[in-house]
Parts: C-alpha cells; sequence; structure tokens
C-alpha cells in the first residue's frame, strides 16, 4: 500500500509516495521539524516500481553528472543519481522510477523538485548558510569548502537556519529566507527577511567589499542548486530583484567569531 | 579577426541591463558575464551589421576616445566574446 508524507518547506507543502514503508519511517525522522497534515498540497513526488519501458530513449554519458533534464512536449524527463524521471510542465507533479531509493537520493530529489517548483514561483534555492541575528537575516554565500559551516559554527546565539542550503522566495510581497533540510545538517524550520548577503571566501584578514547589483545577482546565481537552462533567464531576474532589495558584499574572512561579527555590524549600522 | 568581420550574438543566451552594468546569460554553458557600460554599447552593435570598424568608430564618438585606442579595445572585447563562443 502506499504511503504520503506530507512535508511543509518554505511554506511549500509536499507530498512524497512511496510503497517502501521503510523510507516513509527514514523520511519522517530525517523531517521530523518540517512535518505537514495539511491537504493543500503543491508539489507531489512520487516514488513508483521502475518500469521506464515508455519513457524515449536518452544518452547519458559520464560528463552529465548526477542531473540531466530533458524537455518534453509533455513536461520534462530527467536523469537523476541513477534513475529516470518524469516532472510535469508547472513542476507539481514528479514520479521517480525506483522501487526503494536510498534516503539521500529522495532528499537530494526533494530539493530538486522544490528548486524547480521554486524557479517558476519567485523562488531560488541557494549554496548558503543563514543566520537570524535580532530578526535580521545574513545570508553567507559559497560553494563548497567556501566557509558556510564555519560561519554556522561561530554564531554564537544567533540561529542558524542552515549551514548548507537556504530557500529565498518572495511571500506577500518580502522575500523571506528559510532554511533548507539538505543531507549534511538538520536544523529546525525556521524563516527571516534576508537584510544583507555575504559572498565567503577564506583568507588570512577580514574584508567586507560592497558588490554591484549586477555583481552580485551573477554571483548569487552561480550558487543556485540545480543549474538548469530552461529558466536560467527568469531565475536571473530573480536574483537581480533580491540583490536590489539588500546590500551585498564579498566577504574575506578569518575563523574568529569577534572579528566576524564586529565587521558585520560595522558595515550594516554604516549602511542603514 | 579582422575589421571588417561583423560580429553577431549566438542565438542560445540572454542579456539584461542592471543600472549601469549588463549581465549576458549563456543558457549554453550555463554561465554569466558583466559588461561594462562601454561593453554594452559595444554587445548592442554586434548584431551582424555592423564591422569591428563600424563598433570602434561609433565608440568613438560617443566616449571622445581616439580611433586607435577604440579600434584596440573592441578587438580584444570581441576576442574575448569569440572565445567564450558568445558570438560569431
Amino acid at each position: 500500500m502506499v504511503k504520503n508524507l506530507k512535508i511543509n518547506i518554505a511554506e511549500v507543502y509536499i507530498v512524497i509516495s512511496s510503497y517502501s514503508d521503510h523510507l516513509c519511517e527514514q523520511l519522517r525522522r530525517q523531517y521530523a521539524d518540517f512535518l505537514s497534515s495539511t491537504d493543500n498540497i503543491a508539489l507531489k513526488i512520487d516514488i513508483r516500481h521502475p518500469d521506464v519501458s515508455h519513457l524515449e530513449r536518452r544518452q547519458i554519458d559520464d560528463l552529465d553528472g548526477n542531473y540531466k533534464l530533458f524537455r518534453e512536449d509533455d513536461g520534462y524527463t530527467f536523469w537523476f543519481h541513477g534513475y529516470w524521471g518524469k516532472i510535469d510542465l508547472s513542476f507539481e507533479s514528479t514520479v521517480l522510477f525506483a522501487d526503494s531509493p536510498s534516503i539521500t537520493v529522495v532528499k537530494l530529489l526533494t530539493g530538486l523538485c522544490l528548486s524547480l517548483y521554486l524557479s517558476l514561483r519567485e523562488g531560488i534555492i541557494i549554496h548558503g548558510c543563514g543566520i537570524v541575528d535580532d530578526k535580521r537575516g545574513y545570508l553567507f554565500v559559497g560553494e563548497s569548502e567556501s566557509g558556510k559551516s564555519t560561519i554556522a559554527s561561530l554564531a554564537g546565539q544567533r540561529t542558524v537556519l542552515s549551514d548548507e542550503a537556504i530557500i529565498i522566495r518572495k511571500q506577500s510581497g518580502n522575500f523571506k529566507m528559510y532554511g533548507m533540510p539538505w543531507v549534511k545538517g538538520i536544523f529546525g524550520n525556521g524563516t527571516a527577511e534576508p537584510d544583507s548577503i555575504f559572498f565567503l571566501r577564506k583568507d588570512s584578514h577580514m574584508e567586507l567589499k560592497s558588490l554591484t547589483n549586477a555583481q552580485s545577482a551573477i554571483k548569487l546565481l552561480s550558487n543556485r542548486f540545480y543549474s538548469n537552462k530552461y529558466m536560467m533567464e527568469k531565475v536571473l531576474e530573480l536574483c537581480v530583484r533580491i540583490c536590489s532589495k539588500m546590500p551585498c558584499y564579498d566577504m574575506h574572512f578569518v575563523p574568529d567569531k569577534e572579528l566576524i561579527w564586529r565587521d558585520i555590524n560595522e558595515i550594516r549600522t554604516l549602511s542603514s | 579577426m579582422k575589421y571588417e568581420h561583423c560580429p553577431v550574438k549566438i542565438d542560445e543566451l540572454a542579456w539584461r541591463k542592471v543600472d549601469d552594468e549588463g549581465i549576458i546569460l549563456d543558457m549554453a554553458n550555463d554561465q554569466a558575464h558583466i559588461l561594462n557600460e562601454v561593453a554594452i554599447e559595444m554587445w548592442n552593435l554586434m548584431d551582424g551589421n555592423n564591422s569591428i570598424q563600424d563598433i570602434s568608430e561609433n565608440i568613438c564618438k560617443e566616449y571622445e576616445v581616439e580611433m586607435e585606442q577604440a579600434l584596440k579595445d573592441t578587438m580584444e572585447f570581441a576576442g574575448k566574446l569569440f572565445e567564450k563562443g558568445l558570438i560569431h
């Protein structure tokens, strides 16, 4: 019998359906802070038996990595971590043809589906660490090894939304940022209005340098999850609008809690 | 590239202005590039109808630079775009 798990990530209500009791139970534990009971579902992810005979044959080579999206007349076919799947044109309904994929694959798939869904609805998932300090949301953006986890570990009493993936989406006219439950760490289901964005680089000194809107939009765009050429223009527009709403900085930093927050507070005081 | 060449943008890209700068989106290669004010002017003229010479003359008039310098800058910019596969 099919099992349904309902979750709420960034106010997007998602249902994940699977025949695997074990998988559903694992997901329920992983998403404990994100469980929902609403029937007002926006995004459906259906994990089914692997009958892919009806899918058009596609050639995948090693260079394509773990993810590839193909545009079809009635939606998209995708390749994801060794499995095939289908997504409808509005990115509201996904089918993954797999018996019992690992929980990691399903969590990554949830990120992919959410990323595609948000790309049509003024939202984006960023490789970032989100920290809330006295109701001010700070987004620290950077690739792997750029220092997101270091910044999170130096947050002190401030609230960390995530040290890996942050969702920014427009809600009721304002941008809000949310923690995305990702593979590495699970933080609570929190949110805040972003106040400023910092593009991270570990260095031997502290330096905050103001960026133009175009510079910051490109940096934000290049740090999004799951690049997708079909939506790139739309996502760039969103990045420009986000970066035009708040100051953005290149942040060279040393792992010193006092120095980091002193400099951030100084520059935010000067710009407000 | 010769001065008589008329550069033209490839199909699979988009571009937009943001304040005084421009952003080129190279959808095929999943990359974005930033343009300054002068580069935007050059980029706009790369429509297949203007040669490097024509573009340089325009830059000469608009920004009051010597023709020699304008030609050098336009050639350099077009060369970079060509290397990145953004123009033919």
